[in-house]
């Protein structure tokens, strides 16, 4: 009954930590339900071979666009999420396998904040404040785990975000990082790992097996609201120093550059889509790293680019990799060279198998390109080229149709179907023992508005077997 | 990779079809969404919208029909054009596109945009809003449009007639699309006429949907016969109202402006629709808006005088007071469409069989179910096409039911009164067979000879298509389209009548934007035969 909507979505996994061959999965997304006490959410599913939640509930009230990460080593899984208020803080949060599969610290359905602490008993904060700048906003936070369990760093959880200075006119804004410890969350001072660009955005981190702290990003290369305005896309390795010191970064490195706007609404839809960077690192067999990282792509924009969404003819999800530490970047290939557009790709290694996962949305089997289907391509071990793409969405769904587009103000075009999805991968190294959650809005289970029939964007889990 | 687990779940909801009126209604030109009436090609291109539509049956050949259609071309300006923008018309906005070929088909042998009118010194351009009426009897079409002077702020309706001979005519009328030249030399043959011209230098009023249609009664058989009708909307603080004008056939020879509605609603009187009964009554339906969101429907008969004499008219009677109309609210869509839809009437009268009483049938769209997240930025959830009856000449009116009560919205209906049958027959965009009630198609209820009830649906286009899928739409995804066009005529043999359907698809091509191809808005027809 009046249902509200959920989209923004994370998710991670820990293979067969309930029962052999049931998986302890969390889920996160931004939730518009009151009910909850925040705009975000977690999501588990702690019993059964479904992909049904046991239990939801928020970490605390106000915070959106929230990320979970597994930690299988020390069997926890970490939440940030950004404080809905004009701080600069992430919180994060730690729970264990234990506590999420307690019914006593977790019990089962809808918790409200704050009636049930002993479920994520941990919370810290990563707070990026600069006292020097008199007008700031936090973007884009990200989280990562250091899955080691020796060495300077193992453990630890890095925290990323764009942190931007409005004080003055044209704005800049760097990429940051804060490490935390991983059983207190105690957490050091953010430092830039955008060097001297004065526009990083979009930060996304990942730890490698061998504890190196990887980035990607994206800047402009010119003031913030010149256009036309290059992007270059970026990539940095920081070192760990152990928790909550700093890491150590280098200088960004160029990977790829779009001469189109980080924003942009695919050519026949509502929606608006974002430049994301995301990568993640597959381990080789001579112990060597391939680095792969995807982000989205308009190949031209149709009217003017000045406008607050440009529309785009196509976007791509694209791709490239690194077998250097991102040092040199391979020339950027599309995941599909189909048509329709591929939007809000996500990556991720199953260390298991070391199978490189990038998902997608894809709207090529819809006649009118609008309406897109989960898709997944793998990369096999110790190659650099996609398998044959897997449609795990039998049917489509309408990212412009539904509730969310009815509490947009007017329903007037601009429609809300967040800007990611959630990827993970694992399993116990033995064929058919991989799993893959996506975790994505779907809007194809109908609510009930006043009375009638209307399809409601959900948060959507779905777990395929390789 | 074996998909394991997902949480999906769909709804199908099947379009109820056939009906077993004057005869097994069948389907001519492409079930799936009708043929695009139009030649514009995909590169460059632009919507056409605001659909209208008329023809004479047999008139190229036995079964083979001369269809005359009307939308808003955004070639016209090259509005809406990516950069670099394709051919752009002379300043017209007005299309038309006719069928006149021998094939069974809704192909478009040639289209262009309405040629300017100049009317004392002042060039008057198409400025949208067409309107076509045929007239079978002296074999001739009129198109009713808006137009707006070229140098100065000066409005207009525009009426322009043109005989089949010369629609028929290659050297005049060439097939393809017509230059400016060639749009004169097809239409100009009667010189067009400017209607109720607001003078320069100030916007006093403002002139909308214009509607046209001919006393289709032999010439000499009566007061009126023959007579041109046009009504349109006058938006003015003062004296505005819905207007009604006559003119004669031949020459376009027209009276003075006439007022017809009575009130001063605190939103004006929209969105007239003009019909001429089989006695030469005329007939029109209009909307007042009041205070939101509430209308009322009129209706509104007037007493030929013969051209260029004004007609008479009675006093509006009211239809119904609409209590949940649509179109009040700024950004007032329809759940899931983003367009924004004005409740307007249409009507249709129909001759019965004791040669005296004539029925008028009403139907306007209005909301169903309205979520109100925001009062002034409301939205409706379930939109739905209701229909009222009156056999006195509508001094009273039957409670209005819904034509098509499935999910999802109903809107933008046209109605129209196949004479030779007694057939009366509306159309309507319907979005409940598209699984997220969305997309849409285009239905067609038909309410039989003798009878006031609405029979079952028959759909008209089978694929439901996004009414925004053309890129040019985005990511303004609020769209303006405030109607689509029919009419149906026939012999009244079973199999001998014709409904064509003038709507707005995005279903038949993709065009060329950018680098990649996506859908494209046009004006397509479809053929019903019955």
């Amino acid at each position: 009954m009046n249902p509200l909507p959920q989209n923004t979505e994370s998710v991670a996994f820990l293979p067969n930590r309930v029962s052999p061959g049931v998986d302890l999965v969390v889920g996160a997304g931004n939730d518009q339900r009151t009910s909850i006490g925040g705009f975000d959410a977690y999501y588990v599913h702690r019993r059964g071979s479904t992909c049904g939640v046991d239990f939801e509930g928020a970490v605390s009230s106000a915070a959106m666009n929230p990320t979970v990460v597994a930690d299988p080593a020390r069997d926890a899984f970490f939440l940030s999420d950004i404080f809905l208020s004009l701080s600069q803080i992430v919180e994060v949060a730690r729970t264990t396998s234990t506590n999420l599969l307690s019914s006593t610290a977790c019990p089962s359905g809808t918790q409200l904040n704050g009636a049930n602490p002993n479920c994520w008993p941990v919370v810290g904060t990563a707070d990026f404040t600069n006292p020097s700048v008199k007008q700031a906003a936090l973007l884009d936070s990200y989280i990562a785990v250091d899955p080691r369990t020796s060495g300077t760093g193992a453990g630890d959880v890095y925290v990323v975000a764009h942190y931007e200075n409005s004080t003055n006119f044209p704005a800049v804004a760097s990429a940051e990082i804060i490490a935390c410890t991983n059983l207190a969350l105690d957490c050091g001072s953010a430092i830039v790992v955008s060097g001297a660009d004065t526009f990083g955005s979009y930060p996304y981190v990942q730890v490698r097996a061998d504890g190196l702290i990887t980035i990607s990003y994206w800047n402009y290369t010119q003031p913030f609201g010149t256009q036309p305005n290059t992007i270059d896309v970026k990539f940095v390795t920081c070192t760990p120093q152990g928790a909550p010191k700093a890491p150590t970064c280098s200088t960004p490195i160029l990977v790829a550059t779009s001469d189109l706007p980080s924003l942009f609404a695919p050519g026949d839809s509502g929606f608006r889509d974002f430049l994301f960077p995301k990568h993640a690192h597959r381990l080789e067999a001579d112990g060597t790293f391939t680095t792969f990282l995807v982000y989205d792509r308009c190949r031209s924009i149709i009217g003017s680019p000045s406008v607050a969404a440009p529309v785009c003819s196509k976007i791509d999800v694209v791709f490239t990799f690194s077998t250097d530490s991102g040092a040199t970047w391979s020339a950027l290939e599309a995941v599909e060279s189909g048509a329709g557009h591929q939007f809000f790709g996500t990556i991720q290694d199953d260390t298991s198998t070391e199978t490189i996962n990038i998902a997608y949305y894809s709207t090529q089997d819809d006649i009118f390109l609008q309406r897109p289907k989960i898709r997944l391509r793998q990369i096999a071990p110790g190659s650099t080229v996609l398998t044959t793409a897997s449609i795990l969405t039998a049917v489509s769904t309408d990212p412009d149709a539904g509730v969310q587009n009815l509490i947009e103000p007017g329903g007037e075009g601009v429609i809300n179907f967040g800007d990611r999805i959630g990827l993970a991968a694992a399993g116990t190294g033995t064929a058919g023992q991989s799993e893959v959650y996506v975790h994505y809005t779907w809007n194809n289970v109908f609510g009930t508005f006043v009375g009638t029939s209307q399809p409601d964007q959900n948060n959507t889990l779905l777990s395929a077997a390789y | 990779m074996t998909l394991k687990y997902a949480g999906i779940l769909t709804i199908l909801a099947p379009l109820v079809s056939g009906t077993a009126l004057h005869a097994t209604p069948t389907i001519v030109c492409g079930a799936a969404f009708g043929a695009q009436f139009n030649l514009e090609p995909d590169t460059h291109a632009v919507p056409q919208q605001l659909e209208a539509v008329d023809f004479i049956p047999n008139r190229i050949g036995p079964s083979e029909d001369l269809v005359v259609g009307g939308a808003y071309d955004f070639r016209g300006t090259g509005l809406g054009s990516p950069a670099p923008k394709g051919v752009i018309w002379d300043g017209s906005v007005s299309g038309y596109y006719v069928h006149r070929s021998a094939t069974s088909d809704c192909s478009p042998q040639f289209e262009g945009g309405l040629p300017p009118i100049v009317s004392n010194g002042t060039t008057y351009l198409g400025n949208g809003g067409v309107a076509i009426a045929a007239d079978p009897r002296r074999d001739a079409f009129f198109a009713a449009d808006l137009r707006f002077g070229s140098t100065d702020d000066v409005s207009a309706v525009g009426l322009l007639r043109v005989s089949s001979a010369n629609l028929l005519n290659s050297t005049l009328c060439p097939n393809g699309t017509h230059t400016a030249a060639q749009s004169r030399s097809c239409w100009e043959a009667t010189p067009g006429v400017v209607l109720d011209p607001n003078p320069p230098g100030e916007v006093i009023a403002t002139l909308d949907y214009p509607s046209v249609v001919v006393d289709e009664r032999a010439t000499g058989s009566g007061v009126g016969a023959g007579d041109v009708y046009v009504a349109f909307e006058k938006f003015n603080v003062t004296t505005g109202g819905i207007t009604l004008i006559a003119c004669t056939n031949a020459t376009l020879s027209c009276s003075a402006p006439l007022i017809i509605s009575n009130t001063s609603p605190e939103f004006g009187s929209l969105d007239a629709n003009l019909q001429v009964r089989p006695g030469g009554d005329i007939t029109v339906t209009y909307v007042d808006m009041n205070a939101a969101p509430s209308d009322t429907i009129h209706f509104v008969i007037c007493k030929p005088k013969g051209a260029p004499m004004a007609p008479v008219c009675s006093a509006p009677t009211v239809v119904a007071n609409e209590s949940q109309a649509l179109g009040f609210a700024i950004y007032d869509s329809l759940s899931g469409l983003n367009m924004e839809v004005f409740t307007a009437a249409r009507h249709a009268d129909r001759l019965e069989s004791d040669g005296k009483t004539v029925t008028s049938f009403v139907v306007w769209d209005r909301c169903q179910t309205e979520y109100l997240d925001i009062p002034e930025d409301s939205v409706c959830l379930n939109a739905q096409v209701v229909m009222s009856a009156s056999s006195d000449g509508g001094t009273t009116w039957s409670a209005p039911v819904p034509v098509n009560s499935d999910p999802g919205h109903q809107f933008f209906p046209w109605i129209s009164t196949d004479v030779s049958t007694g057939t009366v027959n509306i159309v309507y965009y319907n979005t409940s067979p598209d699984v997220f009630h969305k997309r849409i198609a285009v239905s067609l209820n038909q309410i039989a000879a003798g009878s006031t009830t609405v029979g079952a649906p028959i759909a008209i286009t089978s694929t439901p298509a996004p009414w925004d899928a053309d890129p040019t739409q985005n990511p303004f995804a609020l769209g303006f389209d405030y109607h689509f066009g029919m009419k149906a005529r026939g012999t009244g043999t079973a199999g001998n009548s014709r409904v064509y359907t003038s709507f707005t698809s995005t279903a038949d091509r993709r065009a060329i934007y950018g680098t990649s191809q996506l859908p494209e808005q046009n004006n397509n027809l479809q053929e019903l035969t019955y």
